[in-house]
């Protein structure tokens, strides 16, 4: 049976819906934490849980929307380690280049991390908080807890067999898909309150500022308000947010941080680790052409600064793609800006030129294809950019 | 496959796949632009766009003729987008330089679900008599498989044409490659 991909985001608000009122109070059918190297006896419902996920982690490693990187990956687990050092042996990271805030762990012990995460992660301490909140989810088995409240209904033999089809699947191409089958959710709130804490425990043994974990939330609220097609926040689908959520992290983070330092947000090392992908992944963000939703993210990305030469360009590519009316101008006034603040991309001077050409400023266009081959001596599209030279003459 | 038991299967399954016709060697035309010679015999598939070629099947190798592409319209959706969420595929504009023509098949081949997409060469190349560009290609599908490809193209009174031939990088990208350099260099404007 293959799965539309339209079903897949009704099984998530399925679960969603199944999950909140399966544990109303958080402690009904509460299990254990899940133990470092660990399996579930084979005879069990959750090995059963766990042989669909590992169907789907199959399916997901060899897709062409991992992302490889050996450093990056390498400094993904660093965090991971650091903030859950007995757990992370069992954890296999995948990290899934895709324009998204998301990370999530599957009950048999795959997380996923969205590059739209490591986009949107100002420091981190925001990146571990979501890492850490995830692999809370994890210890305490929440989605095994789930698994047993459905199957223990009417309609559990057919959520079986959905999510058992949906593994089945050759690829995980939808991004709903991928999200609710990454994981078991629909997570009750004291579900998410336990994993707040969980996270916030390992966030202060790791050292890291509590303070930072609230600050995801408003920035990703703020995109919410901007977005053209809230649906699109793949991590609002499973991860319910309000104001509310934010007070209840910071009462939280005064509640844990009294009597003791102010941690750190690690600032920095997140970005000397991350900086070379920030272009790549904010450029995956202005595909998804929801231009007011993606000057949000570039705004908090100009609110850090680094390489204010690469952030102006950013911006001249968002105002160029947008394309309306005054874009133009405004596209123009932004290369201008980051081939003056400088350290950006040379493609600034090839953007630049070729809205001078479609403006009829010919001279203007070949200085600038001139200047961006001169910036790039083995600039790829060499060949076509010494043509339209030639044309411009 | 060899050409002779192509056109026996394809007669026994005449009825059944009804939508697929044979193309024989011998010059026809591509919309109403050009025309090239196919070379070998090739399996034929009308698309609102254009038409596409194969001979093992689209998934291995697909030669793709996209014709007379206006401002507003997306280059393919080969099915894996429902029709719904179709505003997820780019759209061409007629104020498009090669540059952004390249942008373009990139980005529609990401939002087609693909990862590690790479347009490479971009230069200028001959569309038959006409001016145009060619560009290198390189992907991997959701599911894993790697892909080659080319684009060769022409802009021509606010349209785009466009030749796009991809197989699996193992075997089927090789195995027709010359072949489609033989229609490439085949193209006489009409």
């Amino acid at each position: 049976m293959r799965v539309r991909s339209g079903s897949a985001l009704a099984l998530a608000v399925w679960l969603a819906l199944a999950g909140c009122a399966a544990t109303p109070g958080g402690e009904e059918g509460a299990l254990a934490d899940i133990e470092p190297g660990a399996r579930p006896d084979i005879e069990s419902d959750e090995a059963g849980l766990w042989h669909v996920m590992e169907r789907i982690e199959a399916n997901l490693k060899t897709s062409g929307r991992i992302v490889d990187d050996p450093a990056l990956n390498a400094y993904v687990r660093e965090v991971l380690c650091r903030i859950t050092p007995d757990l992370c042996d069992d954890i296999r990271i995948y990290i899934v280049r895709t324009p998204n805030f998301n990370a999530s762990m599957a009950p048999n012990g795959f997380m996923q991390v969205w590059t739209g995460l490591i986009l949107r992660s100002r420091n981190e301490a925001q990146f571990a908080y979501v890492l850490g909140h995830e692999t809370g989810h994890y210890k305490r088995r929440h989605s095994v807890q789930i698994w047993r409240n459905i199957r223990s209904t009417t309609d559990g033999l057919m959520f079986v067999q959905l999510l058992t089809a949906a593994a089945g699947v050759g690829y995980v191409g939808d991004l709903a898909q991928l999200a609710a089958l990454g994981s078991i959710y629909g997570f009750s709130r004291d579900n998410e309150r336990e994993s707040d804490r969980i996270g916030f425990d390992m966030l202060i043994r790791a050292g890291y500022d509590l303070y930072e974990a609230p600050k995801v939330w408003e920035s990703l609220l703020e995109e919410k308000e901007a977005a053209k097609d809230p649906n699109q926040l793949i991590f609002f689908s499973t991860h319910p947010a309000s104001e509310e959520r934010m007070e209840t992290l910071t009462a939280l983070a005064d509640e844990m941080t009294i009597d003791r330092a102010r941690g750190d947000s690690g600032r920095e090392r997140f970005v000397a680790e991350t900086a070379r992908f920030r272009a790549e992944f904010f450029l995956d963000e202005l595909r998804v052409r929801d231009f007011d939703r993606a000057q949000v993210v570039l705004d908090h990305l100009f609110e850090d600064g680094a390489n204010p030469g690469e952030l102006h360009f950013l911006q001249g590519e968002l105002y160029r793609l947008r394309g309306d009316e005054e874009d133009e101008e405004l596209a123009l006034a932004a290369y201008a800006e980051a081939l003056a603040a400088g350290g950006g991309p040379p493609e600034a001077h090839r953007s630049r030129a070729m809205l001078l050409r479609r403006r009829g400023d010919d001279a203007g266009a070949r200085a600038a294809f001139e200047a961006y081959l001169e910036a790039n001596p083995a600039a790829d599209d060499r060949r076509m950019i010494e043509s339209y030279i030639e044309q411009l003459q | 496959m060899k050409p002779f038991p192509l056109a026996v299967l394809l007669a026994l399954f005449a009825g059944a796949c009804a939508q697929y016709e044979l193309v024989e060697p011998g010059r026809r035309e591509i919309g109403a632009v050009y025309s090239v010679d196919p070379g070998i015999q090739w399996s034929r598939m009308s698309g609102s766009r254009g038409e596409y070629w194969t001979v093992d099947g689209p998934r291995l190798e697909i030669l793709h003729f996209i014709d007379g592409l206006k401002d507003g319209d997306i280059l393919f959706n080969y099915g894996q987008i429902p029709a719904e969420q179709k505003d997820k595929l780019p759209v061409f504009r007629a104020t498009m330089t090669e540059i952004e023509v390249e942008d373009f098949v990139v980005d529609t081949l990401i939002a087609s679900g693909n990862g590690r997409v790479e347009a490479t060469g971009l230069r200028p190349a001959a569309f038959g008599s006409l001016p145009g560009f060619r560009f290198e290609l390189a992907f991997t599908s959701d599911s894993g498989v790697d892909r080659q490809g080319f684009a060769v193209g022409t802009l021509r009174e606010d349209k785009l044409y466009l030749i796009l031939y991809g197989g699996t990088r193992i075997h089927y990208f090789d195995q027709y490659d010359d072949v489609v350099e033989g229609i490439i260099a085949s193209i006489e404007t009409i």
